[in-house]
């Protein structure tokens, strides 16, 4: 977590329909809040039957207000899929970072062998994660979720303590091993990945 | 004082708490975006019986009965619901209530959706009642509160109007006691020049609503919730609702009079802010509903057509706006990224029907729910689509309008719980004025779009109670409409044969095509669609069924299916769609497949 003069920090999280988004957004509420923070979480899902568009922003801070920031607003981007980043980078800011799930699904395309990236996929804000590679061979494809989830929480000073309980607050069907796993799994990724970018700013 | 205990509550939550802590006994309400969620918390309340209504004016209506016999009432619905409400509304304000009574109305900014972007705020200056806009979750809670104060201390109904970012946004709230003494009705107490509104009584009532308003505007005149903030008075912004949350992030530096009771307006404390600032803006989502008032009060506002009056604000869409004075364009994501339409699911009896349709080739009326979907690809089988119980009627005037032209061409399509909803007295008409339309009913047995809500077609109740549910048949029999069939959609020949029989018959048809929505009954199925790439000629049939598991792949030089196995449900539609036999089912082995069928997700609409 960055410093208490960096707050409020904005993150949004964008994925497919299924993908686990909300729930995402709802842990990483629940550790923020463990952690001391006002929290305020926004969510569009509109029509988002099943490889629909769903994100939620969550903002975390001291007596925030808006719930939702717009154009430039967000620091950072949390992507489930990779058209799904690429559509959100206008809500990020120039100094923003985006923690993006290696894996595209294009609206309407033929099928998943069709698939290329647009120029986009360049910006340098933009951070790749084998999520979906992982997951699959650890046989735990539903954990995508939480891996990525993993990766964010390696880039925030929330405190693993705060994060467990999050995880423990968890309905039972969602509180697997293998979820917890996968979590644990994204947090060394981000970690090793950090490494090697600079954190985030959030000024 | 003990520490309060706080909630993460989204805004529709706060409203469901701060009703169980009015001690409301009666909550009502028809399901649709961004309020839902309202009556299916409330539900959990035991002091509350939550019910869903056939539709708003029924909801409105029981709603206001129980206020009449003394309990606390309240009625959610989202903006349309509103109109479809209007009639007991305008009136109410006239009879008043004795409980106290608190209609919740939510608008849907960028049409989320809906089928329009209106202002709910208008029906509070037509109908005359007081209105109050919360700004985050915990004003959500306390509004309500308040609101059933007020009601009962003016004899009103009070609006309290949310925007589907309030709705839908998660803050933290501080819970109050519940006032369980309150939740016994006082009972009713027969008061002729009140509640009998004869046109005399009218005209006595509507004197009494007059000085009303003028009181109300006192009220909020001296009321602590419509605030000045002072700070830096170079800038004074006048808001409400969740667009002051926006105001306080854009210019943190500026004053801001906090508007939570926007009709009647505190002119007073208005005129007082205007006098003290340099520069005075109103800021507002949507229409300038509090601009024009401002205005009127001979007050100048700066910012006049500099705020976007189409779709959602944003914090840095206000700044943009102010600073280059004039609305700026909605703030959505890269329109260069193709957006994801959204899809009927694998396997729906919507995919058959449609499939017949676009072969018999009609023009054809629609209405709302999750069918509407089939006016996009591929089979564009939907010609309009204009509000809750709209497709018979239009159909029938169609048919009125060009006779001939459209005999046996005509359809109108709608779902069982729009049916219920408002689509029984079209139906009526249709035999009443001798229409030949054929209306095809989707009967999927519940409200799907919106998360699968119990209606009187299902007959289960908002605390999930069995009931037994209304018999289409002898229903829309009783009506007057002799021929009615019914057909399973997953047999397309079928239904094609149906449909033509229906669309030639002389006189009002009606087919009832039959099938649980999947997302009911999720279970594994026991076969799957699988191509046989020697057969396929690359028709392209087997891509008008429109389903989601069906994506594409090249073979030889053409464009074949490829069955997308994590999706499909062995439902045969294009099995039966393939003219050469190259789609075959075929059992699956048990325990060898993991098939994840529909969206898990609970859908919102
Ligand atoms: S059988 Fe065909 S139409 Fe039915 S779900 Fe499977 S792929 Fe879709
Ligand atoms: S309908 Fe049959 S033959 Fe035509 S493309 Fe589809 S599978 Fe091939």
């Amino acid at each position: 977590m960055p410093a208490p003069t960096d707050l409020p920090l904005t993150v949004l999280i964008a994925g497919l329909g299924g993908q686990g988004v909300v729930l995402a957004g709802d842990l990483l509420l629940a550790a923020a809040l463990h952690a001391g923070f006002d929290v305020k979480k926004s969510e569009i899902h509109g029509l988002s039957r099943r490889f629909g568009s769903v994100s939620c922003q969550v903002r975390i801070g001291r007596d925030l207000h808006s719930p939702l920031r717009g154009h430039g607003g967000v620091d950072l981007l949390l992507a489930l899929e990779g058209y799904e980043a690429l559509k959100q980078l206008p809500f990020l800011k120039p100094t923003g970072l985006a923690l993006v799930n290696r894996l595209w699904r294009k609206p309407g395309a033929m099928s998943p062998a069709e698939q290329t990236a647009p120029a986009q996929a360049n910006d340098r804000r933009l951070q790749w994660f084998a999520g979906t590679e992982l997951t699959h061979q650890a046989e735990s494809a539903r954990s995508l979720n939480f891996y990525m989830l993993g990766v964010l929480a390696s880039r925030l000073q929330i405190a693993e303590e705060f994060w467990t309980a999050a995880l423990d607050g968890l309905r039972t069907n969602d509180s697997t091993e293998a979820n917890r796993e996968m979590f644990a799994a994204g947090m060394r990724a981000g970690q090793a990945a950090g490494k090697r970018r600079p954190r985030v700013t959030t000024k | 004082m003990t520490a309060q205990k706080k909630l993460l509550m989204s805004g529709n939550q706060a409203i469901a708490r701060g009703a169980f802590e009015s001690g409301v006994s009666v909550a009502t309400s028809y399901p649709g975006t961004p309020c839902t969620e309202i009556l299916e918390s409330l539900s959990r309340y035991k002091s509350v019986q939550a019910m869903w209504s056939t539709n708003e004016k029924v909801a409105y209506e029981v709603a206001l009965g129980a206020a009449f016999a003394g309990a606390r009432a309240l009625v959610a619905m989202k903006h349309v619901g509103l109109n479809v409400a209007a009639d007991p509304l305008f009136s109410s304000v006239y009879t008043g209530i004795n409980g106290g009574l608190v209609v919740v109305v939510g608008d849907d900014p960028s049409a989320g959706s809906s089928q329009n972007e209106q202002d709910s705020r208008h029906y509070a200056r037509a109908a005359k009642l007081p209105m109050l806009e919360p700004s985050d979750s915990q004003e959500a809670k306390d509004l309500v509160v308040e609101a059933f104060e007020l009601s009962e201390r003016f004899d009103t109904p009070v609006l309290l109007r949310l925007t589907t970012r309030l709705c839908h946004s998660k803050t933290l709230v501080a819970v109050g006691e519940p006032q369980l003494d309150r939740v016994t009705a006082t009972g009713f107490v027969r008061d002729f020049d009140k509640y009998v509104l004869l046109p005399r009584q009218a005209i006595l009532r509507h004197t009494a609503i007059e000085n009303r308003l003028v009181a109300l505007a006192e009220h909020a005149d001296r009321w602590g919730r419509n605030r000045i903030e002072w700070r830096n008075r170079s800038r004074g912004i006048i808001t409400s609702g969740v667009a002051y949350e926006y105001v306080r992030e854009a210019f943190p530096e500026a004053s801001v009079l906090k508007l939570t009771q926007t009709y009647p307006l505190p002119a007073e404390t208005i005129r007082e802010f205007a006098e003290r600032v340099d520069e005075l803006l109103v800021i507002e989502e949507l229409d300038p509903f509090l601009e024009e008032q401002v205005r009127a009060l001979g007050i100048r506002v700066a910012s006049e057509g500099w705020i976007p009056r189409v779709g959602e604000l944003t914090p840095e869409r206000i700044q943009l706006s102010v600073e280059r004075k004039s609305p700026q364009p909605i703030q959505n994501g890269d329109p260069s990224i193709a957006g994801r339409v959204p899809r009927i699911c694998a396997g729906c009896q919507y995919l058959g029907v449609y499939t017949a349709i676009t072969r018999i080739g009609v023009r054809v009326a629609g209405d709302i729910g999750c069918y509407t979907l089939g006016a996009l690809e591929p089979w564009n089988a939907i010609d309009t689509v204009v509000c809750m119980g709209a497709g018979i009627g239009t159909a029938i005037g169609m048919e009125k309008a060009l006779g001939d032209r459209v005999r046996g061409k005509l359809l109108a399509i709608i779902g069982d719980s729009t049916l219920l909803h408002s689509g029984l007295g079209p139906l009526l008409d249709l035999v009443y004025n001798q229409g030949q339309t054929t209306v095809l009913v989707m009967d999927n047995s519940t409200t799907a779009m919106t998360g699968l809500q119990g209606n009187p077609g299902n007959g289960r109740t908002a605390g999930g109670e069995a009931g037994p549910g209304v018999n289409l048949e002898k229903l829309i029999e009783a009506i007057g409409i002799e021929w009615i069939r019914v057909i399973n959609p997953y047999d397309l020949a079928e239904s094609e044969a149906v449909l033509r029989e229906a669309l030639d018959h002389p006189g009002p048809s009606v087919v009832i095509s039959r099938a649980p929505c999947l997302l009911l009954k999720q279970k594994t199925p026991v076969q799957q669609a699988h191509l046989s790439e020697e057969a396929c000629t690359g028709c392209g049939e087997c891509f008008q069924v429109g389903c989601v598991a069906i994506e594409k792949q090249n073979i030889h030089d053409f464009v074949a299916p490829l069955i997308n196995h994590d999706l499909c449900v062995g439902c045969t539609l294009c099995v039966q769609a393939c003219p050469e036999g190259a789609l075959a089912p075929r059992k699956i082995v048990p325990d060898l497949v993991e098939i994840d069928t529909c969206l898990p997700l609970p859908i919102s609409l």
